[in-house]
């Protein structure tokens, strides 16, 4: 089982791609945007992927990264970007190992979190 | 005193005991002054972990184990308190040592128990002697050499012993045991030392010499750290004072206090220089790995940099990315709805609000889309307008109901206020349409909470629609750029400034080519309000 925290503003789409991944057995933390996951990750368990939108109101996708990559504690946590707009290269630029964008391919989603399971 | 304080103290005392008359069989002066004292270094150990309150258990012990040995009463109550005497000392100069630690993994506190092992160790000597002399034990031509051995086998017990307990109590943090090779390293040295101090030692003479073991301990030393040349030398000490009592070995005299005199001074030095070598092999590694931490940390931080820089570099860019827009503006919503596909497949769906909610996101595509193309038509200057006279409180009142399920899904109210409205006002109706919805939904979109309401008034001539809403506002400085032409607003930048994404800019070109004008009033925490004025197509 992964624990996977989706931070997407798109509530509607966040909250129906947790119950897809919910269904396959694994535990889904939500945030809004990068700030809310932020103080997700200070407290509890660090999740075991998390899939990142980039363009978010109050604190975007780049911030939350930059945010990230300042502790060291969350520096290592798996990152896939889910984004409308970007593209592979601007996951490479943030040092997000994996891209997936927008409309998601949900088998290799479900691959990858697999992966981290 | 606690019943588990208690037990502590018995135990202590007993094994004091057991320790002591262990190293009283190496006789040396008198039988009292033994020329290696194990109990100092336990004594110092057990009161360092445990707390000087133990000391009553150590002033036992050594009453006892004297007491044993044949010392009168009163003779062994004074050298019991020279025993326990030291003890505390040592304890109470160790714990104000600056930065004392017991795992003596630095040069520093290795310094401490060394420097220890010197002085405390003379209360003993002193107040021990001293006690034979008035018990009549000794005569006073033995005061000197008894009180020299007593001295040096306390200084021994303590620099070979308390080590031995304090290490393997702290454990190491910078090395730890490489299985394989302690196995390896502790076959040597008991090797080794064997050849030196054992039997054989005759005869095979490449190892007749005491520096033989001086390679392997440093080898142990450097590679397990305090922990393992504690115990190094300990082994060695055990095995050349074994070696010695058999009457075997370099050490071999024609008195067993001949052979354990000269092996004090050996043993002395060996450790002295081991635990010294180990710590100053503990300092390094564990600067080498300070110094690998810092650089993860730098690497750490410049990528941060890198990536900040990355997000400036993005932001301030002037020119948009166009495509880059459309593309998250079209994409989010058909994600959204391939998702709920999905869903529809799952048993235990609420159909439903799925259903609901994935016409609202066909519904926002077709808007999308209906709005890229007017756009792409205004840009090549193709835009037809087909002006129509209609009932302008009709279309607003058909849009306001499309826009409800979003409303209701965000808890936000929408209201209508046409009471001002005209009956009739020609115009092109869907482009209209467009624009009130798209001003709707953009602030729908960013209002946490509260209402937006959607103001219709003016007349034949000029049409006025105002959409105000609770959000958060919008600063001065944002307000200016949110009238920017479409292609200079960047979809990064825009996301931050409330109200403004695709459909807005779209407004503004719309609402431009129909000959109108688009305004908008707020301030920060008081929302938002977009006015726009159309003026009658049948005038043009």
């Amino acid at each position: 089982m992964a624990r996977v925290l989706i931070v997407e503003d798109d509530l509607d789409f966040r909250d129906h791609l947790a119950v897809l991944i919910r269904a396959r057995g694994h535990e889904v933390e939500l945030a809004s945007d990068g700030e809310e996951a932020l103080l997700r990750l200070h407290v509890g368990e660090p999740p075991s992927l998390i899939l990142l939108d980039l363009m978010m109101p109050e604190m975007d996708g780049w911030t939350f990264r930059a945010h990230m990559l300042h502790d060291p504690k969350l520096a290592a946590i798996p990152i896939a970007v889910l984004s409308g707009a970007g593209n592979p290269g601007e996951a490479e630029k943030l040092h997000i190992e994996h891209y997936l964008g927008k409309p998601v391919d949900l088998p290799a989603l479900y691959r990858l979190i697999e992966r981290y399971a | 005193m606690t019943p588990r304080r208690f037990a502590q103290m018995t135990a202590l005392a007993v094994t004091y005991v057991l320790v002591a008359r262990a190293g009283l069989l190496f006789d040396a002066e008198s039988g009292f002054a033994t020329l290696v004292w194990p109990p100092t270094g336990m004594a110092i150990a057990a009161l360092l972990i445990a707390g000087r309150w133990m000391w009553p258990a150590i002033l036992i012990g050594a009453f006892v184990a004297n007491l044993w040995t044949g010392a009168p009463i009163a003779v062994a109550v004074g050298i019991a308190i020279g025993n326990t005497l030291e003890a505390v000392i040592a304890v109470s100069i160790l714990q104000r040592w600056p930065r004392f630690e017991s795992a003596l993994a630095d040069v520093h506190s290795v310094g401490g128990l060394v420097t220890v092992a010197i002085v405390a160790t003379i209360a003993s000597a002193t107040v021990g002697v001293a006690s034979l002399f008035a018990g009549g034990v000794i005569a006073s031509a033995q005061l000197v050499e008894t009180w020299r051995a007593w001295w040096v086998g306390d200084l021994l017990g303590a620099i070979v012993v308390a080590p031995l307990i304090l290490t393997w109590r702290a454990g190491s943090p910078a090395r730890s045991l490489r299985s394989l090779e302690a196995l390896a390293a502790g076959v040597l040295l008991i090797a080794i030392s064997w050849l030196v101090f054992g039997p054989t030692f005759a005869a095979v003479s490449p190892f007749q010499q005491l520096y033989a073991v001086i390679p392997i301990l440093t080898w142990i030393a450097v590679r397990f750290g305090p922990r393992g040349a504690a115990t190094a030398t300990f082994v060695v000490a055990a095995l050349a004072i074994a070696a010695t009592s058999l009457s075997v070995g370099p050490f071999a005299r024609e008195t067993l206090r001949g052979g354990l005199m000269a092996l004090q001074v050996y043993v002395a030095f060996i450790t002295a220089t081991f635990i010294v070598v180990a710590a100053l092999a503990s300092e390094r590694a564990r600067s080498a790995h300070e110094a690998e931490q810092r650089r993860r940390e730098l690497e750490t931080a410049l990528q941060s940099m890198q990536v900040a820089r990355e997000h400036a570099e993005h932001a301030s860019g002037v020119k948009t990315d166009f495509l880059r827009m459309v593309s998250h503006e079209l994409r989010t919503p058909l994600a959204t709805l391939l998702v709920q596909i999905e869903l529809l497949k799952l048993d235990d769906t609420d159909r439903r609000t799925l259903v609901t909610s994935m016409h609202a996101q066909g519904q926002r595509l077709h808007q999308l889309i209906d709005g890229l193309l007017d756009f792409a038509r205004i840009q090549g200057g193709r835009l037809e307008l087909h002006v129509e006279s209609a009932d302008p409180r009709r279309l607003v009142n058909d849009c306001a109901d499309e826009l409800r399920p979003l409303a209701e899904a965000n808890q936000l109210g929408l209201d209508l206020d046409t009471t001002a409205a005209p009956a009739r006002f020609a115009t092109d109706q869907r482009l209209l349409r467009l624009i009130v919805i798209n001003l709707a939904h953009n602030a729908l979109k960013f209002t946490a909470k509260g209402k937006v309401t959607i103001v219709l008034a003016g007349d034949l001539r000029e049409l006025r629609i105002t959409v105000r809403d609770t959000g958060r506002g919008i600063s001065p400085a944002d307000q200016q750029r949110v009238f920017e032409p479409f292609e200079q607003l960047d979809p990064v930048r825009s996301k931050h400034v409330p109200g403004v994404g695709l459909g807005l800019a779209l407004v503004h070109a719309i609402v431009t080519a129909l000959g109108g004008a688009i305004s908008l009033e707020s301030a920060v925490d008081q929302g938002s309000s977009f006015t726009l004025t159309l003026p009658s197509g049948n005038d043009g």
